[in-house]
């Protein structure tokens, strides 16, 4: 069989440049078996406890959201590809005798809040309906962009979850719970409507394990803070604010983390190997049988950077009325951002799909209070609603 | 780079003619404090009315724009508060809104009322993904149609328009709040006045305040907040922890005013206008530092002017079914006042317009001759009660409305996550009319005209808390627990009974 010469003078082309050095190892590195297909990056990241006492949730969540986001010279998830859930505000508590920070130690050296924070899921907003429509994309018709989740089947998804926990379940708001049933179902919605190419849960709560144990869609690698039957610890308390104010197992995280950056080779068995029971007081566990790719060659920064897609021009780009796209660079090339194309009326947004949220299996406390209310034959609209 | 600038400005010419103009008033307040009023305004020339033009905008920000537009709305006014603001004190507020929590209100374009139903719809939910605040849950539950409060304040363009009023009282303000609304801003934090916007500072003042207004091509972004200075003599850096870096360029005026009675202020102001000092940015040198300095303890002599109208509201009665509502209107003038007094309660509070009762001080006398006229719209769960009388106060006195109200037994599923706290309920608002003539009119379509010169001034109530009956939470699962359990022993017990033979076995 003739091979077009093409392809031999590719394959010449590449046998000669494998033998170049950085450059060629890091083509290598790219196609290599282990290497992750994803092109974006999100992260969800849910606060679930209300009142002053669960401070320590919020500064959880905060000081994740801070590690992912804090500067491009970190590891870089953008505000608007980070869903932040924070079910009580404490920054602006009246409680709080520092208004508009949040700190994660006793001391208060770093203040999470900072200047530049999007909430994007507030107080009562914070339930089990929204958090499982925001998974599985079914969110009510009007939901604003910065209300959803827009994964594609490229994107690694970071998903945390912090709040009070016990066997199979984990408390909303202090007065309903998702089950470890509902979640493993969200996310096989999420399988089967292609909104993650890979998904790492991370859940820091009592007996948080059992919320990892029912998941069945693949492409999962879940960690947990305690085993069942055990509790997860809070860690220090600030004596000014006057509440505990970051768990032990997060902060175990959040240390190890500030460790790496966007270029960083740390794999996932680096911070797993630095579970430390008798530090932390609980037994982390990590769950990868769904998990396709070794541990010690998955890294750090598939899920906790930011993938960005560079490309440098060399010509300015020209959007003028001619349509053309390149030109050549010229004195007015600042002028040239203001003329947009006409932007008439908005293209409607595209409606989320409203339906049921679909229960596979698993009978749960809120399903049974959903069909009781079912009979009484009530109308939905005066029902509690955030 | 002044002139990429200009080109940038010429450039925009060609589309739309933007101007930015910023002001920041420091007032000193006769109990000590300081309240700081910021004042954004993005004026579009030449703008059509309705938005209709093709949106190139340099300065306007096209996300709110483009908002605007998709859902019709000619006239916005959102305002997100916390604290109480204390009229006898602090006078009249330079931003009327002052009602704790986020209150929406907006004139929207619609051919009838589903498609602003529609629209409402829509346009709270995108500003509440702008403006990180749970605005998209004011719905049927919480939303209210006016017929006399909150009229345009400069005339609607063409076109059936409609009222949408709502409030959230228990909402929270935060950093989350301030980023966007900041991000609205050309020069965004990083030059202009905006930079003061320190959210710790903002945050910690005993009451603070963001609000964004959109009417006819102009955008007005405020903020105001009463600090509490931690020493007479202050400064920019010990008041808000911030001095000015720079100035914003793009701004056509940007004028930091200081008013404060008998202050040294250090560096020399430009200009003074009517006992304001003021500093006009563009010719400031920076960093802007500015100190006050009260050399001698002089007697404070600055009042600001309170509203005519002082208005104090409460409920009374601890039962369920046996509650008040008690309002004070005060009249502290010497000429008769008229009020339009907005009161919009919940489904779940029923109040009983049959027991209305007006007095006048302590005159026994039932005064219902000072009820000018009333719009009612009754409660039908979800839909809230909207309660408008028109009120004639007469000089030097005090009015005491009072109404009887029963609170409704809800569901356990119609509670909220933290029950035990009770609902808030809306601040009432009175809007201080013009006096009798010019009457009211009936404009085309029947909708109330007031012939009026500039907004009328609006005074908020503080929110009331609304305690209602809680039922016990773990009944629910108490009955399932019990009831599982008594029927698993009695079918448990029958089904051994009828299915085991009972044999007796041989003790060896």
């Amino acid at each position: 069989m003739r091979i077009p010469s093409a392809l031999w003078a590719l394959s010449l082309a590449l046998a000669v440049a494998a033998h170049d050095g950085p450059a060629a190892s890091a083509a290598r590195d790219f196609f290599a078996p282990y290497a992750s297909n994803h092109t974006n990056n999100w992260a969800v990241l849910v606060s679930s406890s209300r009142y002053w006492f669960n401070y320590r949730h919020m500064a959880n969540a905060l000081g994740m959201r801070v590690t992912l986001y804090r500067t491009v010279k970190r590891l870089g998830i953008p505000d608007s590809n980070i869903i932040l859930m924070l079910a009580d505000d404490v920054a602006c508590n009246a409680r709080n005798g520092y208004p508009g920070a949040v700190y994660a130690n006793a001391g208060r050296g770093l203040d999470l809040y900072g200047d530049n924070i999007e909430v994007d899921y507030r107080g009562y907003e914070v339930t089990v309906e929204a958090f499982i429509r925001l998974l599985t994309g079914r969110v009510p018709a009007g939901t604003p962009r910065s209300k959803r989740l827009l994964t594609d089947d490229r994107s690694n998804v970071f998903l945390y979850m912090t709040g009070h926990g016990g066997n199979d379940f984990l408390k909303f708001q202090d007065n309903e719970e998702i089950s470890a049933y509902d979640l493993a179902d969200a996310v096989e919605t999420m399988w089967q409507k292609k909104r993650y190419n890979e998904l790492f849960f991370m859940v820091d709560s009592c007996q948080a394990s059992s919320l990892y144990t029912k998941f069945y869609s693949p492409n999962i690698l879940a960690t947990a803070s305690s085993q069942v039957g055990e509790n997860s610890w809070a860690r220090e308390r600030d004596q000014d604010i006057g509440v505990f104010v970051i768990d032990h197992y997060t902060h175990l995280v959040l240390e190890f983390l500030e460790q790496t950056n966007k270029t960083s080779h740390t794999t996932m068995n680096d911070l797993f190997s630095q579970y430390d029971p008798v530090r932390i007081k609980s037994n982390a566990s990590v769950r990868s049988d769904l998990f396709p790719r070794p541990l010690d060659r998955t890294r750090l920064t598939d899920f906790f950077g930011g993938v960005a897609q560079a490309e440098v021009v060399d010509a300015a780009l020209g959007m003028g009325s001619g349509g053309s796209t390149l030109s050549a660079p010229s004195s007015s090339e600042d002028a040239s951002w203001t003329e947009r194309p006409p932007v008439g009326r908005t293209v409607p947004e595209e409606d989320g799909e409203e339906g049921e949220v679909v229960q596979v299996k698993g009978f749960t406390m809120s399903s049974a209070i959903a069909g009781l209310v079912a009979l009484a034959g009530l109308a939905g609209s005066t029902l509690w609603h955030p | 780079m002044r002139w990429h600038i200009s080109i940038l400005l010429y450039g925009a010419a060609q589309a739309l003619a933007e101007r930015f103009d910023e002001r920041l008033e420091l007032t000193a307040l006769p109990d000590g404090k300081v309240l700081g009023h910021w004042t954004f305004t993005t004026t579009l020339q030449n703008a059509e009315p309705g938005l209709n033009h093709a949106q190139h905008y340099t300065l306007f920000p096209l996300g709110l724009g483009q908002i605007l537009n998709a859902h019709g709305a000619s006239e916005l006014h959102l305002a997100l508060n916390a604290g109480q603001w204390d009229y006898k004190l602090w006078g009249s507020p330079p931003e009327p809104s002052v009602a704790s929590g986020a209150e929406l209100w907006t004139w929207i374009r619609a051919r009838n009322t589903t498609q602003a139903d529609e629209r409402w719809v829509g346009f709270r939910n995108a500003l509440a993904g702008v403006f990180c605040a749970s605005l998209g849950s004011l719905d049927n539950q919480r939303t209210t149609t006016p017929a006399l409060s909150f009229r345009p304040s400069v005339p609607l363009p063409a076109g059936k328009h409609e009222l949408r009023h709502a409030t959230l009282p228990a909402e929270h303000v935060c950093t989350e709040n301030l980023t966007p609304f900041i991000k609205l801003l050309p020069c965004k934090a990083s030059a202009g006045l905006a930079t003061l916007l320190n959210p710790h500072a903002l945050f910690s003042a005993p009451f603070h305040g963001l609000s964004v207004h959109y009417t006819q091509g102009v955008l007005r972004l405020a903020v105001q907040a009463v600090f509490t200075p931690p020493r007479q003599d202050w400064s920019l850096h010990t008041l808000l922890d911030r001095s000015v870096p720079s100035a914003c360029t793009v701004a056509s005026s940007s004028t930091l005013s200081i008013v404060a009675a008998g202050a040294q202020l250090d560096p020399e102001p430009s200009t003074d206008v009517n006992g304001a000092l003021q500093y006009d940015l563009a010719s400031a040198s920076f960093p802007l530092e500015v100190t006050i300095r009260h050399p001698v303890d002089t007697v404070f002599s600055h009042r600001r002017l309170t509203p005519a109208v002082s208005l104090r509201r409460t409920m009374t009665g601890s039962a369920q079914y046996a509650g008040g509502l008690l309002v004070q209107l005060e009249n502290a003038r010497n000429d008769t006042v008229r009020v339009s007094y907005l009161e919009t309660l919940p489904w779940f509070v029923t109040l009983y317009l049959h027991t209305i009762d007006i007095r006048v001080d302590e005159d026994p006398r039932q005064r219902l001759d000072l009820l000018e006229r009333l719009s009612y719209v009754p409660p039908r769960a979800p839909a809230p009660t909207t309660l408008e009388p028109i009120l004639r106060l007469p000089p030097m006195s005090r009015v005491t409305m009072r109404f009887q109200l029963e609170r409704a037994f809800l569901l356990y599923t119609q509670h909220p996550p933290d029950a035990q706290r009770g609902w808030d309920l809306p601040p009432a608002v009175v809007t201080i009319l013009p006096p009798s003539s010019p009457p009211i009119t009936s404009g085309p379509g029947g909708q109330v005209v007031f012939a009026l010169q500039g907004p009328p001034e609006r005074v908020y109530a503080k929110t009331l808390l609304a305690d209602l009956a809680t039922p016990d939470f773990s009944m629910p699962y108490n009955v399932i627990i019990m009831s599982s359990t008594l029927v698993a022993l009695l079918f448990g017990n029958v089904f051994n009974l009828m299915t085991r033979a009972f044999v007796i076995v041989n003790a060896q």
